[in-house]
């Protein structure tokens, strides 16, 4: 059975550092419209990446002896919160501050957490995340993409798809197959850090509905890697993966994603004080769930603070806060299209366009809707 | 809270709040055995000031006992009992004997008459707490005795609601000083048993899809049913985490009034989901008077309306949202409903 969450408080020490970080926030957010914010933690600047790396502030939970600042997971809370609050673009060192940096300090080998942790925490190394391939959405376990042994390394044939900002990053994470077959499932996968600018990768973006091109293909021919490329222990690619996938599942990145839509549809009915019942409502039940879901994320957060790897309860978060995520685009849709004599604002309505039109994402990106509705049934012992 | 006491008082309600229990009193719309039971037990004063011979215990630690008390459809009003014991003792009021309800805003105020519809448990309580009752223009919170009041059943099987109404109430009642926020609170309380009558029903329901087979296999092995489960797990966690926030108290007592909207709102959201996959679940069988799990969805029904829905309260919390002018949502949303978070 699931383990209830329980309510938790931000520790002091974490909250400790929401001032300034919202004061840093402020100087961006003065100057850039909030509607051009609403790409939210999809949003790729660089430049704001290294601002906040000057500051600390990237790769916050690495040891300070690799650049970081040796925080906990509720000061990274509080960290991702500012920014995601106020709809900052934190794309560019996203899955490093995230993923890639905890994945190798986790299982890395002291050379490769020398080279690559100081790297990510001055935001100088943006990574990607190799995962699905043409033929391994969902099905993970299936991938292809091989690598092979050499007298000095390894050798990476195969493709990649859906690669999230490869264009833009400097290396790749890759889920790749070292040993067997698709047929043997788990077994015989490894993590390899790939170079993004070796001989033999070919990077092709891809555009999406919006406009935007933050998907990519990834094709790889014989690209030499060095022996220090494999992250982890060979053919245990699949746990180092799962764990991965924790992290990834209950911060607060699951229910901002679509608030710089709602502030500004916020913003709008009380410059016009057009709220009527029903629109008051939606925005009343709209700030129910987020509240909810940020006391359930803050329960988790609570047991990545203690050690635990919460597996179930991070799946829980994101289903239900991809879902508010979701619902928040349609419904003011709906909520502006029942007034069609009223003129929406150029921003309010492009920043609902997009975001009506990248949603159905929110529930793809680290997990399907149905894939963790499976791990949830797998948690309450019906499979 | 202290986990012996929750231990404890689980163990308390396995035993006298059994389904055969919960039959009985339903049917006879009397419980004094229960009541004996729950009287000795002293969990009533379990929020009155350890001084003044209760517990001690804050809104937020009560938050579990409230939960239990809907996990095990306890047919008694114990959850707002707990609430006006503490309230009335730290208002130097004379704390009654027996059950003590908390009406919603009373619905007709005419001829110096007021009438509470649906009175929750109305049918076992001595005393009920009636809110803003608009005798003669001046809303005032009464404490009225049930014995003075007109009685009309509400005609539902196996309900124990009751609609009541008092002429001249000021004559029968006590005025209730402090502008306690009696509604806001109750509908906390509300939630917070809706989220363990969602915890008992999930559990059913897993249970009863493990053991029922069709096409040769338990119908927990169908994806179609492991997803509506998942659902249902879903609902019923996210109830229990805005109710428990919905008991959140300021140090000195004082109730978060918007945490405590939040919780019905979503609670109440929940229920309908909840009542749908269970049932759909359980199929027939979960909508015959012999099995249990009806014991919780007719629950789950009525206390989604009690003291207003989820729109009521959405509204409630848009209203207060929409006339903040922080700078973001993230901004207005953690001053107001979590304190301890820093704010500018």
């Amino acid at each position: 059975m699931l383990e209830p969450l329980t309510l938790t408080s931000i520790p002091q020490h974490a909250e400790s550092l929401r001032p300034a970080v919202r004061e840093f926030v402020k100087g961006y957010t003065s100057k850039v419209p909030l509607d051009e914010r609403a790409r939210s933690w999809m949003g790729f600047d660089a430049d704001f990446s290294r601002q906040l790396a000057k500051r600390g502030w990237v790769g916050v939970t690495l040891p300070k002896q690799y650049g970081g600042a040796g925080l906990d997971a509720y000061s990274r809370f509080v960290l991702i919160e500012e920014l995601l609050g106020n709809s900052t673009p934190v794309a560019a060192h996203w899955i490093a501050d995230r993923q890639s940096g905890p994945l190798i300090l986790k299982y890395g080998t002291d050379q490769q957490k020398d080279f690559y942790l100081p790297r990510i925490c001055r935001a100088e190394a943006f990574f990607c995340i190799g995962m699905s391939e043409p033929q391994s959405g969902s099905d993970l376990a299936s991938v292809r993409t091989r690598a092979t042994r050499t007298s000095n390394g390894w050798s990476l044939n195969g493709q990649k798809i859906w690669t999230t900002n490869a264009h833009r990053s400097h290396y790749m994470i890759a889920l790749v197959r070292t040993s067997g077959t698709s047929e043997d499932r788990h077994k015989g996968l490894s993590q390899m850090i790939v170079d993004l600018s070796a001989p033999g990768v070919t990077i092709r973006q891809i555009r999406d509905l919006t406009g935007d091109a933050h998907f990519n293909e990834v094709f790889f021919q014989d690209v030499e890697l060095g022996e220090d490329a494999l992250v982890g222990t060979e053919g245990s690619g699949w746990e180092q993966v799962t764990a991965e996938l924790a992290f990834e599942r209950s911060g607060p990145e699951r229910f901002y994603s679509a608030i710089a839509l709602f502030d500004l549809w916020l913003d709008y009915l009380r410059e016009h004080h057009s709220a009527d019942a029903w629109a008051r409502e939606l925005a009343g039940r709209i700030v129910s769930h987020l509240v909810t879901l940020r006391a359930m994320s803050v329960a988790v957060t609570e047991q990545l603070a203690q050690g635990e790897s919460p597996v179930l309860a991070a799946a829980l978060v994101k289903d239900l806060g991809t879902e508010l995520e979701q619902f928040i685009p349609h419904a003011i849709s709906e909520e502006l299209g029942r007034h069609p004599g009223h003129a929406v604002p150029g921003g309010l309505w492009r920043a609902l366009s997009y975001v009506t039109q990248i949603c159905p994402t929110y529930s793809l990106r680290g997990g399907t809707r149905e894939i963790l509705r499976g791990m949830i049934a797998r948690g309450l012992g019906l499979r | 809270m202290d986990p012996v006491l929750y231990d404890s008082f689980d163990r308390l309600l396995s035993d006298i709040s059994t389904p055969p229990v919960i039959r009985e009193i339903e049917s006879s719309g009397s419980a004094d055995a229960l009541e004996q039971q729950i009287k000795e037990s002293g969990f009533a004063d379990a929020m009155v000031a350890e001084d003044a011979g209760g517990a001690g215990l804050s809104l937020g630690e009560a938050f579990s006992l409230f939960f239990l008390c809907g996990r095990h459809a306890l047919p008694l009003t114990l959850a707002p009992t707990i609430i006006a014991r503490a309230v009335l003792a730290r208002q130097g009021v004379n704390v009654p004997e027996g059950g003590v309800a908390i009406s919603n805003i009373p619905v007709g105020h005419r001829d110096n008459k007021i009438e509470c519809r649906n009175v929750p448990h109305g049918k076992l309580v001595q005393w009920v707490i009636v809110p803003h009752a608009g005798v003669a223009d001046a809303p005032v919170d009464l404490l009225l005795p049930v014995d003075k009041a007109e009685r009309v059943e509400t005609g539902v099987n196996a309900s124990l609601q009751v609609h009541l109404s008092w002429t001249d109430p000021r004559s029968v009642g006590v005025i209730v000083e402090g502008a306690y926020p009696w509604l806001e609170v109750a509908a906390a309380v509300t939630a917070a048993q809706m989220a363990g009558a969602m915890d008992s029903v999930l559990n059913m329901t897993v249970r009863y899809a493990g053991e029922r087979s069709q096409f040769g296999r338990p119908i927990a092995k169908f994806q179609a049913v492991q997803q509506q489960l998942s659902v249902l797990a879903e609902l019923a966690t996210a109830s229990r985490v805005a109710a428990e926030l919905g008991c959140q108290a300021a140090a000195d007592g004082t109730p978060n009034v918007l945490a405590a909207a939040v919780a019905k709102a979503r609670a109440s959201e929940a229920a309908g989901t909840v009542v749908s996959i269970a049932h759909a679940v359980h199929a027939a069988m979960g909508i015959t008077e012999e099995y249990d799990l009806q014991l919780y969805t007719r629950r789950l029904i009525e206390w989604r309306t009690d003291y207003g829905s989820a729109g009521y309260w959405n509204r409630r919390v848009g209203d207060a949202v929409l006339s903040s002018d922080a700078p973001c949502t993230m901004e207005y949303m953690l001053p107001t409903y979590f304190p301890g978070s820093a704010s500018d």
